[in-house]
């Protein structure tokens, strides 16, 4: 039966996505599909977003809800072209229409699974957990949500070609690297329970420098860390505020 | 990234590639409408049109009848036939894009014929007007069903006559061929009535 | 009854000239992230100079060794192999500029996406032209053993033409950057 109303359309994302990818027509299909899948994606990290928001409360909530959304948006957006790209290199020729299809699925799913997972990550913000904690379960959450969605997408790819499995390793990492940066550049997501509440921080360094600080500082190594903006976004900001 | 050409003053290469891209956006929500894709498309390409070019590249979106995914596939088909490096010597067939327009269309009024039969119910003892409308309505889908199986037919005997004309010459009248499938198809609807006038 | 092997069509110019501007975007997208025009527009050629050029330098060699060696392709379809890798690389090229851009907008790491893009480009054109080499070369017959130490010594040669060509671009780019 085709999928109309929303609660259908919901229940097929999650039960059988391949019944929307593998439809006849994708075009089709993205075409009556594609917007209310966007907003079923988008709605679900929002709702995510607002009880992740829920740790520091207030006007986070809000700031978190609105956010959470782009960091699914955002990687699928920049990542898309580079996956499709990498795979035709490999002789693995997925039609532009069926993969933009399988995408904006993927995150349908990703979008519902974030919004089930909401009272399990509320349950645990409800009790009080350490800061750091907070942030690794919302990690974690993010990373587990992630996964059946990108399967969608992978599993959408065409059989066959020539080492494929090059081309979705490196999309995978593609991939995580986008949105590891799209994090880094959004955050907080949960802010610390003393610091002031803002939007977004002015943008500092970049995250894997972020991390190999961290896994140094875990090793007992201290260096300190250059917080210096980077990127075009940042330094022209920078020139414009030097006298 | 948003929050931050809002919060500072944003750089002139950053307003120029947001704006680039909201431009975009604007283009192609203009012509999501244009191609009457839905509010909710043209909303979306605003958005992200980077997910919806699909649609907003193809001069052609099935709405979903009975035959779409075969007429998609002809098209596509007729499409690589005539983008072949070996048919570039030849002007593509005048009036396609009008065609294929016209098999969709087709296609959009046999979905809603399928669509109006499927939610009618014949009561037991039905009045015998409603169940002769119904059977006419049957007949009119199956000619109008099978006119459009014949024009697909020709869209794939119109692929072998343009690799026949690539080895001839220009003796295989290609134009002449596509100018058939157009007059069958606007046929289709004169043809329905006919059926129908000759019933009554 | 043996199945003749069908020689893939070539892709027309305009292709290989929109491959070679999607290199081009590609640097312009990750140059951006240098912050000063007189550096971004020497890293413009970083991809297009180094596969271009190399594949400029050494294609006359492929094609002498070949014939010299009497193996089975046509010059033409040889050609048209070449051709094929561009397009590739210049599909790969296209596919990873929104993501240099999103880096170069937000990191400092442009030198490292350039190099990581023009490795992907690289690699892919390259696999693509082996590939594409060896359908050229079943096309005229079957190939030998001497055809494929001859492909493999030319990718050698090309991907240390390539490098020399790279190494000579970073070091125009580091003396720009030098620049007061």
């Amino acid at each position: 039966m085709t999928p109309f109303t929303v609660s259908s359309l919901t229940s097929t994302v999650l039960r059988s996505p391949s019944a929307l990818v593998d439809h006849p027509d994708p075009r089709h299909a993205l075409a009556t599909f594609g917007p209310r899948l966007l907003a079923i994606g988008l709605c679900g990290m929002a709702l995510f977003g607002l009880v992740v928001g829920s740790y520091r409360g207030g006007v986070q909530n809000l700031y978190a809800a609105l956010k959470l959304p782009l960091l699914l948006l955002v990687p699928v957006v920049v990542g898309l072209p580079a996956v499709r790209a990498l795979h035709a290199a490999c002789d693995v020729e997925a039609p532009h229409a069926r993969l933009a299809l399988a995408a904006v699925v993927g995150m349908a799913r990703t979008g519902v699974l974030a919004a089930a997972c909401g009272p399990v990550l509320w349950l645990l913000y409800s009790i009080g957990i350490d800061y750091h904690l907070a942030i690794l379960c919302m990690a974690g959450a993010l990373a587990l949500v992630g996964m059946p969605g990108l399967a969608t997408v992978v599993r959408s790819l065409p059989a066959g070609g020539r080492h494929r499995g090059v081309a979705s390793l490196l999309s995978l990492v593609l991939l995580g690297s986008i949105g590891a940066q799209t994090g880094w550049l959004l955050r907080p997501f949960i802010a610390r329970p003393r610091a002031e509440v803002s939007f977004i921080r002015p943008i500092e360094s970049d995250v894997f420098s972020s991390l190999s600080t961290a896994f140094a500082s875990a090793r007992g190594r201290y260096d300190g860390w250059d917080a210096q903006a980077e990127g075009f976004l940042a330094r022209e900001r920078d020139q414009e505020a030097q006298p | 990234m948003i929050a931050l050409a809002l919060s500072d003053a944003p750089s002139g290469l950053v307003l120029g590639l947001l704006g680039a891209y909201a431009s975009v956006g604007v283009v192609g929500a203009v012509i999501a409408t244009r191609r009457s894709l839905g509010l909710a498309t043209a909303l979306g390409a605003l958005v992200c049109w980077p997910l919806l070019l699909p649609l907003l590249g193809t001069r052609h979106v099935s709405t979903g009848g009975p035959l779409a995914p075969r007429i998609a596939a002809a098209v596509e088909a007729l499409c690589t036939t005539l983008d072949d490096p070996a048919a570039t010597s030849m002007e593509g067939p005048e009036d396609l894009d009008g065609l294929i327009a016209a098999l969709y269309r087709a296609d959009e009024r046999l979905a809603m014929v399928d669509r109006l039969i499927a939610s009618v119910e014949l009561p037991e003892h039905a009045p015998s007007g409603l169940a002769q409308s119904l059977s006419e309505l049957h007949r009119a889908r199956s000619t109008t069903a099978a006119e459009l199986e014949a024009v697909l037919e020709g869209l794939a005997q119109l692929r072998i006559q343009i690799g026949l004309r690539s080895l001839v010459g220009h003796g295989v009248p290609v134009r002449e061929r596509l100018r058939d499938l157009r007059a069958r198809l606007a046929a289709v609807d004169e043809l329905a009535a006919l059926d129908l006038r000759n019933d009554a | 009854m043996v199945t003749p092997v069908v020689e893939p069509p070539a892709p027309p110019a305009s292709r290989v000239v929109l491959a070679l501007g999607a290199m081009l975007l590609f640097a312009l997208c990750a140059g951006l992230g240098t912050g000063e025009p007189a550096v971004a527009v020497r890293v413009l050629p970083i991809i297009v100079a180094p596969l271009f050029g190399a594949m400029l330098l050494t294609a006359p060699a492929l094609f002498a060794m070949h014939q010299f060696l009497g193996l089975h392709a046509r010059p033409e379809t040889m050609v048209i192999a070449l051709s094929r890798a561009l397009v590739v690389g210049g599909h790969v090229a296209a596919g990873l500029s929104p993501t240099a851009l999103f880096f170069a907008a937000t990191t400092g790491l442009w030198p490292y996406v350039v190099a990581f893009g023009g490795a992907l480009v690289g690699i892919a054109a390259a696999t693509t032209a082996a590939r594409a080499l060896h359908q050229a070369e079943c096309a005229g017959g079957q190939p030998s053993s001497r055809f494929s130490l001859l492909v493999s010594a030319w990718l050698v040669l090309g991907t240390l033409v390539s490098l020399r060509l790279a190494a000579d671009l970073v070091i125009t780019i580091a003396r720009a950057s030098a620049l007061p």
